[in-house]
């Protein structure tokens, strides 16, 4: 994935495509997000929109662009810097409390799915996610996650595997 | 029975509908963008547009053309060997973000790029930013291959008077800018002592030559310009870059040991690492720390400076029944305690890497203690005798 130095300000026009773009796909960005295992999906999602707006949207096509959030949204959710967050030190909002309630109303067995989901690797989870949620080709998944299709088959094959072991069935 | 696949798809499903979405997300994403351009504004007047690719000409550094990335005592001589980019994809449409934005007014020029044996294509050209046209001139550049997705950016691009060169920023590992005329080679200098030969590309109503160097994030470089007969003209600084530096492979000291779903879904180890020169904006040591699923915390300030002590933990989610504060502080520090009105949490500073004047520390906190409305969040450390040599008081619940 492209890491992408502070740029100028974005155009009209370039904020103008984003916001196209934000408007089919920003509420995508934000449960790919939370499905990732982010604590402020929203942060994520809005941190990712604003770097594609910070480098003009320099992607040619709505695709590349999507592909760009898409990837951008996964290494924000990996790679959390604490100590940035740490500094100002935080609770959670009354939004996430919400989520904590909707969580506690989900079907039983979707908890009990979503729980081995969450003690994955976090490479694994990722891998899952954007295969059966999001239903990207292993090509699209290896261009999020910045990693090879071999290594794409490899995590969603693995991790699969641990799913069906901890939830006693056969992959 | 429903296959594990189905079971999965339908909780993600079910999952995701329940993520809110606030109303003014556009307008707080919007707000992320407002930053600084790139340069001061400039005047030069400017050369007849011409959108289509001209002649291309690119210099090469001897180093380059044989593959040689070893070390050198200094940058060789100019090579002044020239040659036409070969086979570059598509340049970017008129329609493109980055061209609507900053229309050409010069040639699109591909620059090819080679780094670790991966090959990447770079458009660069230059016109006026419409955001800040009074920014003067820009360069602008779009790269694609490698996981570059056709990225880049434009900035003002002015040579400062008595200046032989300025950067532009850059896009990933690529670090770019403008030079002049004289100039016949580029190279850069990296921690350690090598040296990266760059390349230096100029096209048809260039105002300047554009120069291009590839080298590892997030390493700082002293980009070196010279003549043709091996002078220098010039040198730029430029400060390493994110992401973070990658988990040490040796030296990591255990903290502690995390259970399941405090600080990861999963039970975890928190191990510290001294870094040196490799973190971005801070010079010298730097402490970090990794969990073991290789999420990384890095310091922003210098080990051997202030403060006191430094705070690593306290974030937690929904889900987190208890969080852990931890961190390092200097060798005056033997105690850490944080109050939470009455409440108090505190553990023993220990020895860390022997002769770093640091000391690591660590202590569990509920979350629900951190949830209730404590009139006062206070860290404090105390030396040996017990006397406080350092506090700060922490904002409370947002």
């Amino acid at each position: 994935m492209a890491n992408l130095r502070a740029g100028p300000d974005a155009g009209d026009d370039t904020v103008g495509d984003v916001s196209g773009l934000f408007r089919a796909r920003y509420p995508e960005m934000v449960r790919l997000a939370g499905l990732l295992g982010a604590d402020d999906p929203e942060d994520i999602a809005q941190e990712a929109f604003a770097r594609l707006i910070r480098k003009h949207g320099s992607l040619r096509d709505p695709d590349a662009a999507l592909a760009y959030v898409r990837s951008t949204v996964c290494n924000l959710t990996r790679n959390r810097h604490r100590h940035l967050r740490v500094v100002r030190l935080r609770t959670p909002s009354a939004r996430h409390e919400e989520s904590s309630e909707q969580i506690a109303i989900l079907n039983e067995d979707h908890r009990e799915v979503l729980a081995a989901l969450a003690a994955l690797p976090a490479r694994r989870r990722e891998a899952i996610v954007l295969r059966y949620w999001l239903d990207l080709s292993e090509r699209e998944i290896a261009a999020a996650m910045g990693i090879s299709p071999g290594t794409v088959k490899s995590n969603v094959s693995r991790g699969m595997a641990a799913l069906a072991a901890a939830l006693g069935e056969q992959a | 029975m429903n296959t594990i696949e189905d079971r999965l798809r339908e909780a993600l499903r079910e999952r995701a509908g329940q993520s809110p979405v606030s109303p003014d997300a556009w307008s707080r994403t919007l707000a992320r963008t407002r930053r600084r351009v790139w340069g001061p504004a400039w005047t030069r007047s400017m050369i007849p547009v011409t959108a289509a690719a001209a002649i291309v000409v690119i210099i090469v550094g001897a180093a380059l053309l044989t593959g040689n990335r070893g070390q050198h005592n200094e940058p060789g001589p100019a090579s002044g060997s020239a040659s036409a980019s070969a086979t570059p994809p598509a340049p970017p449409g008129p329609n493109s973000y980055l061209m609507r934005g900053t229309p050409p007014v010069t040639a699109v020029v591909p620059v090819k790029l080679t780094a670790g044996g991966k090959t990447t294509w770079t458009f660069v050209w230059f016109g006026y930013m419409k955001s800040a046209r009074d920014q003067g001139i820009a360069l602008c550049s779009v790269t694609d291959g490698d996981g570059y997705y056709g990225s880049g950016g434009c900035g003002a691009a002015p040579v400062p008077p008595g200046k032989a060169a300025a950067s532009a920023g850059g896009t990933g590992a690529i670090r770019m800018g403008v030079v002049v005329r004289q100039a016949a080679s580029v190279t850069a200098l990296l921690p350690g002592g090598h040296w990266v030969p760059g390349v230096l590309a100029s096209g048809r109503g260039f105002p300047y030559q554009v120069w291009a160097v590839v080298y590892p994030q997030p390493d700082s470089a002293q980009v070196v310009f010279a003549d043709a007969g091996g002078r220098r003209l010039g040198q730029l600084s430029l400060p390493a870059d994110y992401p973070p530096p990658s988990q040490p492979r040796t030296g990591g000291i255990p903290v502690f040991r995390y259970p399941a779903r405090t600080l990861e879904p999963s039970a975890g180890t928190m191990t510290a690492y001294l870094l040196d020169g490799r973190v971005v904006g801070v010079r010298g040591q730097v402490v970090g720390f990794w969990d073991s699923r290789s999420s990384s915390s890095i310091s922003i300030v210098p080990a051997d400076g202030p403060p006191a002590v430094e705070l690593f933990g306290g974030d937690f989610t929904s889900h987190t029944k208890q969080t852990y504060f931890y961190g390092y502080a200097h060798e005056n520090v033997r105690r850490v305690t944080l109050r939470l009105g009455g409440e108090q949490y505190s553990a023993r500073t220990v020895a860390a890497w022997p002769g770093s004047d640091l000391r690591l520390w660590h202590f569990p906190v509920p979350a629900s203690a951190l949830l209730a409305p404590h009139a006062s969040r206070v860290l404090l450390g105390y030396d040996a005798a017990g006397r406080v040599t350092w506090q700060q008081n922490l904002p409370g619940p947002r």
